[in-house]
């Protein structure tokens, strides 16, 4: 079954010194409802820089997930509640979230020369698909379709 | 907007420099009101909110502004400084979550004009950048300048806030309130608002003496003081105000978890200081914390805050590298 990519990003690389990119994996953020998981196969493009620069385009799957809010310590949760888990649910702002995934690169275009991932504005993330599903077709990569 | 005119006054004579503020205090400008009339009682007392029925606006808009500054260069010894000033506006909507409704930026350069080289100041007006100066005064010493163009920067921010609160009044859904990180005496159509809240975090301004005072900053957590009129001063609009306790001060200084609320100064604001002290009270939680006003700074006005430092420009925050002179190597 061919899943034809989303037309617009799912997700935008990011990359810290707590989390670097590498030539091997890249992390990337999407909105916190988001149809990424765990095996999903998304496609990274970033435009050439300079004169010359060609752009990247690198395939990868999705190997983990992180959700996180900006809370500084579960302590302060127990503050917040005074103390009964039931009054944090009532709280009148939720606390901003965000949910990051770490990729594994599978393929770059152009294989070579093999930099680290850079990080964004200019790496915006889509989904292609699963891994359990075909995912390219073959006007947008030479990668073997994959059989179901 | 890019540094093409730091650029420019580096080219035309300026020395660089790197020198950031220490982080953001309160602001230093206010003028100090003397005095209160009693509006709700004959004399100020503690009202508690325990049991009280707290306001529970269908929606509600969280204002604040943000300013970063930075020496960018000197002229002999006259400091040129950048300056960026952001406020916005974010909306809680039935999700709990805050969205940007309104947002407001501007770079400025702050300087004394008549005290640069010819080439620096030809090449700063012709940057097309605005340029507030700070008195003749205190165009010496980079002790006085320095502050001076603090005091600059803070008018500049919140005269951007106002402005942005002012436009948003006309965007205000029906049963919507706006609640801002700061004074509303400050403008006409806010004070006058019938759904216009000011929470302000510090207490340089004093209005009570005696045991009013000690009644009033000895307020314990969950209530607050009578409803009082500030006495104004210049053009300060009339305001009705109250204090609450958000969280107990016992063992911590006086001020923890003191904020000052202020509304239009109207009969409904009486009947609704209660309601709206204890709606406050629930905007408590969740903490906003790691920031260290966190006792007194309601997590929406946080998240506003978070939201414009985000945005604001790379360069104007503090680098953590050493200001070790740089070697040759």
């Amino acid at each position: 079954m061919i899943q034809k990519p989303d037309p617009d990003p799912v997700g935008r690389v990011v990359a810290t010194e707590q989390k670097p990119a590498t030539p091997h994996q890249f992390h990337f953020w999407t909105a916190n409802e988001t149809s990424i998981g765990i095996g999903a196969i998304v496609k990274v493009e970033e435009e050439g820089r300079g004169e010359k620069a060609e752009g990247r385009v690198v395939y990868g799957v999705v190997t983990d997930g992180f959700a996180y809010s900006d809370l500084a310590t579960p302590l302060h949760d127990v503050v917040g509640a005074e103390g009964d888990p039931a009054r944090a649910a009532e709280s009148p702002t939720v606390r901003q979230e965000i949910r990051l995934w770490t990729a594994a690169v599978l393929r770059q275009q152009p294989e070579e020369p093999l930099p680290s991932r850079p990080p964004s504005p200019s790496g915006s993330t889509r989904r292609v698909g699963s891994r359990r599903r075909c995912t390219w077709t073959p006007t947008s990569c030479s990668v073997p379709r994959r059989r179901t | 907007m890019p540094r093409s005119w730091v650029d420019a006054i580096v080219a035309a004579g300026v020395v660089p420099a790197s020198a950031t503020p220490e982080a953001s205090l309160g602001r230093s400008d206010i003028e100090d009101f003397t005095g209160a009339d009693p509006v709700e009682d004959p004399a100020l007392r503690v009202h508690a909110l325990a049991g009280v029925d707290p306001l529970a606006p269908a929606a509600v808009a969280f204002l604040d502004g943000i300013e970063e500054w930075r020496v960018v260069g000197y002229a002999g010894i006259t400091p040129i400084i950048r300056a960026y000033v952001a406020a916005a506006i974010r909306r809680r909507g039935p999700d709990r979550r805050p969205r940007t409704a309104a947002e407001r930026t501007e770079e400025l350069a702050i300087t004394r004009l008549d005290c640069l080289p010819g080439p620096v100041r030809a090449a700063l007006e012709g940057a097309g950048t605005r340029v507030i100066e700070f008195a003749a005064d205190d165009a010496g010493q980079p002790a006085r300048a320095l502050p001076a163009a603090q005091v600059k920067v803070q008018q500049a921010r919140a005269a951007l806030e106002r402005r942005l609160a002012e436009e948003s009044l006309e965007t205000l859904g029906a049963g919507e309130w706006l609640v801002v990180d700061g004074v509303l005496s400050d403008s006409p159509l806010l004070s006058g608002h019938p759904r216009a809240l000011g929470v302000v975090k510090s207490h340089g301004a004093q209005y009570f003496e005696g045991a009013e005072l000690e009644r009033a900053l000895t307020l314990p957590a969950g209530h607050r003081t009578s409803v009082f009129r500030p006495r104004p001063r210049g053009a300060r609009r009339e305001i009705h105000s109250w204090y609450l306790r958000l969280w107990p001060w016992e063992g911590n200084d006086l001020l923890y978890g003191l904020v000052r609320v202020e509304a239009r100064a109207h009969p409904d604001t009486v009947a609704l200081a209660s309601a709206v002290s204890a709606w406050l009270m629930r905007e408590r939680a969740p903490l906003a914390t790691p920031d260290r006003r966190w006792d007194r700074l309601l997590y929406p006005i946080h998240d506003v805050e978070t939201y414009l430092r985000a945005r604001a420009p790379r360069d104007l925050i503090p680098p953590p590298a050493s200001r070790l002179p740089r070697t040759g190597s």
